[in-house]
C-alpha cells in the first residue's frame, strides 16, 4: 500500500500502528511504501509494484484508467477538503489571492489533488495566468513545511490543507501563530485511497471493508481522530467532480 | 620614585619581588589569553569553512533541481546542529546565485530573497569581489571579517559547473561566552598563583633583608655599640652576610681596640705631662726648701751656742716655720718619686713583710685577705720599689674595700715579668674617675694627699712596667706587671 507523506505530517508512529491495525484486519501482512516525492507513489502504481494506494492527485486522468477508486476519507461528515491560505503574521494586509502577484508562494506538492489545483483554477478564473502570476513556487514535500516556510519568511504566503493548519494549531500554536491565515478555499473531493487495476474483487472487498469498518470499532476510531478523519466512504466519482472540471479547466 | 628607592630594603625587596611576580603572571596569563582567543578565532574559520564545505556540497542537488525549501532546510539544520551541540554558532548562512543575488538566506525575514548581497553591508561588497575571484575547480575559501562578524565562502560547485556561492556568517559575539569562560579561568589561576607566590615572596624578602637590616643598624649605632654586643647578634650562617658580619665585627673589635689604644696614649701622656711638671716645680721647690730649712737648723744650733735662747715668741715661730717647711718638704719629696739606686734583689721574703705589714689594717676592718703569692725565687727587681708600689696598691685596696669584705692578692712570675694583681670589692668607679685615677691630689682620697697612686704609677713607669685598673665581677682590680731588668750591677 502506497501513502503519501502529506496527510499523515511523517507521524511514522500512527503509520506503523496503522499499518499493524490493516494486518490485524486483514489476517495478511501489510507493507506500507511511503516517498515524501508523492508522485513516486503513482508511478510505483503503474508499475504495479502497489496493491493499493491513496493517493493526493485524483482523477489524473493517467491515473483513473489503472485504478478503482475504493475509499474517500471523510472530514467533518464530508468526502471534501478545504485549505487555507496563509501569509506571515506580520502581514497585516493582505486580504485575498489576487493580491499576493509576483510573491514567493509555497505549495505542498504539484501533483496535489487539492490546494495546487484550487489555487491556480482561482487565478484562471480571475483571469490570470497560474503559471506567471507568481515570481516563484517552492514545493516544501508536506503541508507542515508549507507553515513553516510562510511561519520563517521564506515564503510570502502559502496553500495549506486546513485540517493539517487546525491540527497545528493545537499541537504547536507558537509555530501557527506565526501564520495568518487570508481565505479559505471552495471544498474540493478529499484523497482517496484506491486498488490498482490488477487486484482481486475479493481483495478489493476486503480492504474497503476493513477501511469503511474503521469507524465502527474503537481502535479504528482513535486511530482515526489521531489521522484527523471522521472515517471512510465508499469511494464515489461524484465527489470528484469539481476536480475534474478545474483539472480541465488548467489543461491537465 | 626617589621616596621608593629611599625604602627600607626589608620593604623594597619583596616590593620589587611582588612586582615581578605580577608583572609575569600578567604577561604569562595575557599571552596565553591572547593565545586562547587566537586559537579560538582560528578554530571558528577551520569550523565554519567545513560547514560551508559541506553545505556547498550538499546544496547542490536541490540547487540544480531548484528546490528552495529543501536547500532551506539544509542550511536550516546547519544552524540546529551547531546550536545543540553548543560549539561555535553560525548566525547566517546565505546562499547566493552567480548574479549575486540572494537565493535563500537562514533568516528570510532580515535578507530577502533576490537582495544584491554587495547592498547588505559594506563588508559583503568585499566578499563579493573575493567571490568572484574563488577558484571554480578549487576548493578555495575566502574569509574575512569586520567589526561584528567573521564570513567564510565556499561555492556550490561541481566539476567546474557553479550554482553559486555559501556564505557562513559568524558573529564575533559568539567568540566571546567562550573567551571570558576561559579568561575567567586564566584570571582565578592566575589569582590562586598570585596567592600562593605573593606570601611565598614576601616571606622570602623579610628573610633576605633582615641580616641587612640588622648590619645597617648596628653600624648607625656604630659608636655605641661593643664588640660584645655585636656577637650576641646572630646570624648561623656563612654566606655572604655571615662573612659581611664577621668582617664588620672585626672591624669593631679593631675600631674599639685602638679606640682604647689612643685613649690610653693620651692618658698616659697626659700623666706623662703632670709628671714632668710636677717632678719640675718639686725640684724648683726642693733646692730652695733645703736651704732654707739648713738655715733655720743653722739660726737654731748658733742660738744655741751662744746660749742666747730666742725669746719665746721668736722660737715659736721659728718652729711654726720650720714644721711648715718640712710639711712642704714632705710633699715635694713625695713628688719626687726618683728611682733610686738599686739596692738588691726582690726576694719571697719580702712579700711576707708586706703581708705582715698589711694583716693589722686588714683586720681592722675584718676583711678576708686571700693571698696568692707562687713566688719561689729571687727576682731581678728593686726591691724597694716594688714593696713601695705593692704597699701601696694594698693599703689603698683595703681602705676601699667593703666592711667585712675581699681583698685578693695574687703575685706571679710570668714571661719575665712579675705580676701583681690586687682586687678588692669596694665601690665601683665611674669611667670618669676611672681615668683621672692615676692623677696627683686624687679626689677620691679622702685622708691621704692623693699621692698614693700617683707615686704608684710614677715608680711602675720608671720601672718599665705597666700598670691598668679594671673593673671586673663588680670588683676593682689593679694590675701591674714590671719586666726584670739586666743584672748590671751584680
Amino acid at each position: 500500500m502506497g501513502l503519501p507523506d502529506s496527510l499523515f505530517n511523517m507521524q511514522y508512529m500512527l503509520i506503523g500502528e496503522w499499518r499493524q491495525y490493516l494486518s490485524d484486519k486483514l489476517n495478511r501482512p501489510v507493507e506500507i511504501v511511503f516517498n515524501k516525492r508523492f508522485s513516486n507513489t503513482t508511478v510505483q502504481l503503474y508499475l504495479e509494484t502497489l496493491d493499493f494506494a491513496w493517493v493526493t492527485d485524483y482523477p489524473d486522468v493517467h491515473l483513473k484508467n489503472e485504478v478503482r477508486l475504493m475509499a474517500i476519507p471523510l472530514s467533518k461528515g464530508q468526502p471534501y477538503f478545504t485549505s487555507y491560505l496563509i501569509v506571515p503574521a506580520f502581514n497585516h494586509n493582505t486580504a485575498s489571492l489576487l493580491e499576493l502577484k509576483g510573491a514567493l508562494f509555497a505549495f505542498t506538492d504539484p501533483s496535489q489533488n487539492g490546494s495546487y489545483l484550487d489555487v491556480r483554477h482561482e487565478l484562471l478564473m480571475a483571469g490570470q495566468d497560474p503559471n506567471r502570476f507568481f515570481s516563484k513556487i517552492i514545493f516544501t514535500g508536506s503541508h507542515r513545511e508549507v507553515i513553516k516556510a510562510v511561519a520563517l519568511g521564506l515564503a510570502h504566503a502559502g496553500e495549506v490543507d486546513s485540517n493539517v493548519w487546525d491540527s497545528l494549531a493545537k499541537s504547536r500554536p507558537d509555530l501557527a501563530a506565526r501564520t495568518r491565515v487570508v481565505a479559505k478555499s471552495l471544498p474540493y473531493g478529499a484523497p482517496p485511497v484506491v486498488a490498482n487495476h490488477f487486484v482481486s474483487k475479493e481483495d478489493f472487498k476486503d480492504m474497503q471493508s476493513v477501511l469503511l469498518g474503521m469507524a465502527k470499532d474503537a481502535r479504528g476510531l482513535e486511530l482515526l481522530k489521531r489521522i484527523g478523519l471522521d472515517g471512510f466512504m465508499a469511494g464515489d466519482e461524484k465527489v470528484y467532480e469539481r476536480n475534474a472540471k478545474m483539472r480541465q479547466l488548467l489543461n491537465e | 620614585m626617589k621616596r621608593i628607592l629611599d625604602l627600607s630594603y626589608r620593604t623594597k625587596i619583596p616590593l620589587w619581588g611582588s612586582l615581578l611576580i605580577i608583572l609575569a603572571t600578567l604577561v604569562v596569563s595575557g599571552s596565553l589569553m591572547f593565545k586562547a582567543y587566537d586559537d579560538m578565532r582560528e578554530d571558528l574559520f577551520v569550523r565554519s569553512s567545513g560547514l560551508a564545505y559541506r553545505l556547498a556540497e550538499s546544496l547542490f542537488q536541490p540547487l540544480m533541481e531548484d528546490d528552495t525549501w529543501q536547500a532551506f532546510e539544509i542550511i536550516s539544520k546547519a544552524l540546529d546542529v551547531a546550536n545543540t551541540r553548543d560549539i561555535l554558532q553560525p548566525n547566517t548562512i546565505l546562499i547566493i546565485d552567480n548574479e549575486l543575488k540572494v537565493m535563500i538566506a537562514t533568516d528570510p525575514m532580515l535578507i530577502p530573497r533576490g537582495t544584491r548581497v554587495d547592498q547588505l553591508t559594506p563588508e559583503y561588497g568585499v566578499l563579493v569581489e573575493q567571490i568572484q575571484k574563488l577558484d571554480v575547480s578549487g576548493r578555495t575559501t575566502y574569509e574575512t571579517q569586520d567589526k561584528k562578524n567573521y564570513y567564510v565562502t565556499a561555492p556550490v560547485v561541481n566539476e567546474g559547473y557553479r550554482l553559486g556561492t555559501v556564505i557562513v556568517v559568524n558573529a564575533k559575539d559568539s567568540l566571546w561566552p567562550r573567551f571570558v569562560r576561559i579568561a575567567s579561568h586564566g584570571a582565578l589561576t592566575g589569582l590562586l598563583v598570585l596567592a600562593i607566590l605573593l606570601p611565598a615572596n614576601w616571606y622570602w624578602g623579610m628573610r633576605l633583608s633582615r641580616p641587612l637590616v640588622l648590619i645597617t643598624e648596628r653600624m648607625t649605632t656604630l659608636s655605641s655599640a661593643t664588640a660584645e654586643e655585636m656577637k650576641n647578634v646572630s646570624y648561623p650562617y656563612h654566606d655572604e652576610v655571615g662573612q659581611l658580619f664577621e668582617a664588620y665585627q672585626h672591624m669593631q673589635i679593631e675600631q674599639s681596640n685602638k679606640q682604647a689604644l689612643e685613649k690610653q696614649v693620651v692618658h698616659s701622656e697626659r700623666l706623662a705631662a703632670v709628671g714632668h711638671l710636677a717632678a719640675g716645680v718639686a725640684h724648683e721647690i726642693n733646692n730652695p726648701l733645703g736651704g732654707m730649712l739648713t738655715a733655720i737648723d743653722t739660726l737654731r744650733s748658733v742660738g744655741s751656742k751662744n746660749n742666747r735662747a730666742f725669746d719665746s715668741q721668736t722660737a715659736k715661730t721659728i718652729s711654726l716655720i720650720e714644721r711648715g717647711l718640712t710639711q712642704i718638704k714632705e710633699t715635694v719629696s713625695a713628688l719626687l718619686v726618683e728611682a733610686r739606686v738599686r739596692t738588691r734583689d726582690l726576694e719571697p721574703q719580702d712579700f711576707e713583710d708586706i703581708r705582715s705589714l698589711v694583716v693589722p689594717q686588714a683586720q681592722s676592718k675584718q676583711l678576708l685577705l686571700d693571698w696568692r703569692s707562687s713566688l719561689a725565687r729571687s727576682l731581678p727587681l728593686q726591691a724597694n720599689q716594688v714593696r713601695q708600689i705593692l704597699i701601696n696598691l694594698l693599703l689603698n685596696a683595703i681602705h676601699a674595700a667593703n666592711l667585712r669584705g675581699t681583698v685578693i692578692c695574687v703575685i706571679e712570675e710570668r714571661n719575665q715579668k712579675l705580676h701583681l694583681q690586687v682586687e678588692n670589692d669596694g665601690k665601683q668607679l665611674s669611667s670618669e674617675q676611672m681615668s683621672h685615677l692615676f692623677e696627683p691630689f686624687s679626689p677620691l682620697s679622702k685622708t691621704g694627699h692623693g699621692l698614693g697612686l700617683w707615686v704608684t704609677y710614677q715608680i711602675v713607669q720608671q720601672l718599665g712596667g705597666d700598670i691598668r685598673v679594671e673593673q671586673h665581677n663588680g670588683n676593682i682590680v689593679f694590675s701591674v706587671s714590671l719586666p726584670f731588668v739586666e743584672n748590671t750591677t751584680a
